[in-house]
């Protein structure tokens, strides 16, 4: 059982309580969803009860926490482990070897077990999350999906009593999503485990809970039954932000209404290969100006593969792409880029200078544009996104959600007409990805053509005038919302159908 | 050319990790203690047909590329140019002194050549045949203490996530309009803060989530700690060990206390 009392938290450099007198009592083998937007604290809850905070960060704590009976503060985390484990986001990062072996093995051999003991639980860990196939396998080439599973059992193999995943699903394709959350609901049957999941997206969660905490502020906000709590704060949890399960099927257009105008993009019969492989077998697809188009797909699909071509880091092997009548395999890339613009998925590996306003110009200033056209047109792209403000902050020093918008701000100043994202809404909030999408409305309205990659498959359907289904290096599917779910159903692939429209025949 | 362990079921594979390292550096000493040119040749052939034997164009390709040539032509040639001994062959005058080509100096040209070209061949055939991640494994079973044995793990283990991370982020540059292939200082300066920065945040970001992953698996709990993977030193490895290390001490002292006579040039007049 673990008991939080009175537990307040904020971090050595902060000022803010990330935790704000959180009282919590999880009994033994209970399933809870917590959930909250960004920078609620929920995270910072799990460090708690794991015992990190405080013995690896640092800061002024307030109350306390029970674990069985043992107080964190007063356990050694090397003790705290054998009881608490906790599978993070980033499924890469947190394998520290090499082979799914060595990996699931790892936690035993540190408890200086005997190695048939450590062999039983590396086979039992591995079985329990579906992934026993994957034992004699590099961790290096695992997708996703199986990457997370392997995370899984090697938290498993420390036998935890208490397993909390912190959205453990973000980063992975719908496909990966779909089998973790299977091995968790499986964890839920047949262990004894409490079970704890951080979590953005409530929908496929709300029918193992049998708790839903929910958090703003640092504060537990609502606590309850998932239903009951869903059915009765409604509004209220809808207005911290958090995005309600979706429950019936929307309906989406399915008029095919294509502007006659000439495409901004024209992709025909496209191939090209990734380290010696072909990965794009034929690729065909049309972008227009003022459209959005949405690309789904597992990963591994050629998916980002493809949205490099169109910018010019990559070269195709045949077939033809245009991009405003240029040929993306005969134009150089920075004559691409001034007219193109491309937002990556990790911010970290696109903020390059000091200041947000320096960020936000540092493409006009590689263009050569004078300074004084840059200050006219950085500086309304600034206002626009909400970033006015910290116009002389480090860049790295804003949120996680600012540097989002930011990463959009950094290609719009040089007036691009064709604007490329690759999984744009990882890791973001409900609220923030909202956001994103009005942004990307409004530059829809200006006559841009938008051609988005996402797992987000329900964000896709929602604001993408097109739904693109790649699978294996092809276009499958390539429609309106409205007639691409009726495809994608007769071709069985569930997971890239939107929330609530899964079930139905 | 770029030399990397590939799996394979030889015998080289099959030996202990230690063995081949042992191996290795034992040879890299003794290649110094003599001068013949007979023996180098002998080695280098070895050496050439435990490649072939080992079937890889990786390996091969590595004999005749051009660094490799050069590095041997230029320890070659540096070794003629100041080195006299034995006989002239010719002088070529210039305008400080003159450089005279001895036999003496050609034959001991040979001799440090094959020695650096025998020591790089071995070094790619243990790179060629072991995996970075089973010598570490191995160096923490023969004593290494596991914090050190884990760091270099852990060091391989994102090598290849920040190979494919600097790849994004000079495709984001280039997406920007940033061209950052320009030589110079002001190149360098450039790729410093645009490539280096945004990697060195994203490896400091991955630092917390290893940390929760390590520590919340009870890494340093104890003093020491078991492994699941097998020893395998087995027959083969302790004679070739045994061989090795005898060899070497023989060699060794015999540079000092001079038990037998092996090959040396005097090059001094």
């Amino acid at each position: 059982m673990i008991s939080i009392k009175n537990l307040s938290f904020s971090f050595f450099n902060s000022d803010r309580k990330a935790l704000d007198d959180i009282s919590l009592e999880i009994p033994d083998s209970q399933f809870i969803a917590i959930t909250g937007p960004s920078g609620c604290g929920k995270s910072t809850l799990a460090l708690a009860i794991g015992g990190y905070i405080p013995h690896v960060f640092e800061g002024r704590i307030k109350g306390t926490v029970t674990i069985g009976g043992r107080r964190t503060t007063d356990s050694e985390l090397s003790e705290l482990a054998a009881l608490v484990a906790i599978v993070q986001q980033d499924p890469e990062s947190q394998l520290c070897t090499l082979n799914v072996l060595d990996e699931v093995a790892f936690g035993p051999e540190n408890l200086n077990l005997s190695v048939d003991e450590v062999e039983k639980r590396v086979d039992e860990s591995l079985a329990m999350v579906k992934a026993s196939y994957l034992k004699g396998r590099q961790v290096y080439g695992l997708s996703g999906g199986e990457t997370q599973r392997v995370a899984i059992a090697s938290m498993l193999a420390m036998h935890p009593d208490v397993l909390i995943l912190d959205e453990p699903t973000s980063n992975l394709d719908p496909t990966g999503a779909s089998d973790v959350l299977a091995a968790i609901e499986r964890l839920k049957m047949d262990s004894g485990m409490t079970i704890i999941v951080i979590e953005h997206k409530l929908d496929r969660l709300m029918g193992l809970a049998d708790r839903l905490v929910v958090m703003d502020a640092g504060r537990i906000a609502f606590d309850g039954k998932p239903a009951e709590v869903l059915e009765k704060y409604h509004e209220r949890i809808k207005a911290i932000g958090i995005r309600m399960p979706g429950l019936t099927c929307p309906t989406f257009a399915t008029d095919g209404g294509r502007s006659t105008k000439k495409p901004l993009v024209d992709v025909r019969g496209l191939r090209a290969s990734y380290e010696g492989k072909e990965v794009l077998h034929g690729i065909d697809l049309k972008a227009y100006p003022s459209e959005i188009v949405g690309i789904i797909g597992p990963n591994g699909s050629g998916k980002t593969t493809f949205l490099n071509i169109l910018m010019g880091l990559h070269r195709p092997d045949s077939g033809k792409a245009t991009v405003r009548d240029m040929d993306v395999a005969k134009v150089r890339t920075s004559e691409l880029a001034r007219r193109s613009g491309f937002v990556f998925q990790n911010p970290n590996h696109q903020i390059f200078e000091k200041t947000v306003y320096d960020e936000a110009a540092f493409a006009c200033r590689n263009f050569g544009f004078s300074e004084g056209d840059i200050q006219a047109s950085v500086q309304p792209a600034l206002e626009n996104y909400g970033l006015a403000v910290y116009e002389k902050k480090h860049p790295l020093g804003i949120s996680f959600g600012e540097k989002r918008r930011l990463n959009l701000c950094s290609i719009l100043p040089h007036g691009p007409s064709l604007i490329l994202l690759d999984e744009p809404f990882v890791g973001q909030d409900y609220a923030n990805v909202t956001r994103m999408c009005a942004g990307l409305l409004k530059l829809k309205s200006e006559g841009k053509a938008i051609i988005l990659v996402s797992h987000d498959v329900d964000m896709v359907y929602k604001y993408c005038d097109r739904v693109t289904l790649f699978k294996d290096g092809r276009v499958l599917v390539d429609d309106t919302p409205g007639e691409a779910m009726r495809q994608i159903k007769t071709l069985k692939m569930r997971d890239y159908l939107p929330e609530g429209c899964q079930d139905e025949n | 050319m770029k030399i990397k362990y590939e799996k394979g079921d030889t015998f080289l594979h099959r030996l202990n990790p230690l063995t081949r390292l042992l191996v290795l550096v034992a040879y890299s000493i003794a290649i110094f203690t003599f001068d013949s040119l007979e023996i180098e040749l002998i080695c280098f052939l070895a050496l050439l047909l435990i490649m072939a034997l080992l079937r890889s164009k990786a390996l091969l390709s590595l004999v005749v590329s051009k660094y490799l040539l050069s590095f041997v032509l230029l320890i070659f040639l540096v070794q003629v140019i100041f080195t006299r001994g034995d006989e002239l062959i010719f002088t070529i005058p210039l305008v400080l002194f003159n450089i005279e080509v001895t036999t003496g100096g050609i034959l001991i040209g040979l001799i440090i050549a094959f020695r650096f070209l025998t020591i790089i061949l071995g070094s790619a055939v243990f790179v060629f045949t072991t995996d970075p991640n089973e010598l570490a494994y191995a160096l923490m079973k023969a004593g290494l203490p596991y914090r050190f044995g884990f760091m270099l793990v852990t060091a391989i283990r994102f090598i290849p996530i920040f190979e494919s991370e600097a790849g994004t982020v000079r495709n984001a540059q280039a997406a920007r309009g940033l061209e950052i292939d320009q030589g110079g200082a002001r190149g360098i300066l450039k790729t410093v803060r645009y490539t280096l920065m945004p990697l060195i945040v994203s490896a400091l970001s991955k630092v917390d989530v290893l940390v929760i992953s390590m520590e919340g698996r009870a890494f340093g709990l104890t003093a020491s700690r078991s492994f699941l993977r097998p020893v395998r030193f087995g027959a083969a490895d302790s004679i070739i060990s045994l061989t090795t290390i005898i060899t070497l001490t023989l060699l060794v002292a015999n540079v000092w206390l001079g038990f037998f006579t092996l090959p040396h040039l005097i090059l001094y007049y």
